[in-house]
């Protein structure tokens, strides 16, 4: 199933909001801006501070969506999982993305990253050898990925 | 501008997206997984406070 018209305007939604929180919301570990090794924060929490980590920058690219473009909870999710970096500082780190659910194709969303995986709002099956993700939630549910493209 | 109106109009319109089918190879996660379930519980505990 191809993408319509409306399934292309989401993605440039999409593609739209994840440039402008990506360079909007500072990177700053959870440790150096909390003392803490994990700790996601609120929606306004970083819509106040504009700094946060990978989950926190998902969390505000989300929320924009779901309270200001009209993308439903269900469509538009979180996701936590692992990422695999090549090169001498690379290695296996927790990380976490928004993913788009467009309706052609369930089972390979589309992945809105800070950069540490994609800068470019990307399908997936492009990256899954390099992004594992394993769970994800919206506000209210969450949900084991089973099955990964 | 009128794109712009087209686009929030029919996002407006379809606003009531599909929910994941179980093909999406989506199944339910409790609270306690100790992977990532606990840490999502306790973030929308504290998303939905006021």
């Amino acid at each position: 199933m191809s993408m319509d018209g409306l399934q292309q305007a989401k993605l440039a939604i999409c593609q739209a909001v994840n440039l402008e929180i990506n360079r909007s919301v500072t990177y700053v570990s959870d440790q150096a801006q909390f003392g803490l090794s994990e700790y996601w924060q609120t929606s306004r929490e970083v819509f106040r501070r504009l700094a946060g980590d990978c989950e926190d920058q998902a969390i505000v690219k989300a929320a924009v969506l779901w309270d200001q473009h009209g993308f439903s909870e269900y469509e538009l999710t979180l996701a936590a999982g692992f990422a695999l970096v090549d090169g001498p500082s690379g290695g296996r780190f927790g990380h976490a993305v928004a993913l788009w659910w467009s309706a052609d194709d369930f089972l390979n969303p589309w992945v809105l990253d800070n950069g540490a995986v994609s800068l470019e709002v990307v399908r997936y099956s492009t990256i899954r050898e390099r992004l594992d993700l394993w769970a994800c939630c919206n506000r209210h549910e969450q949900w084991r990925l089973v099955r990964r493209p | 501008m009128r794109a712009l109106a087209t686009i929030l109009l029919l996002l407006a319109l379809t606003g009531c997206a599909a929910t994941p089918p179980p093909e999406a190879g989506l199944e339910r996660l409790p609270g306690a997984d100790p992977t990532f379930g606990a840490t999502m519980q306790e973030w929308q505990n504290r998303e939905a406070q006021p």
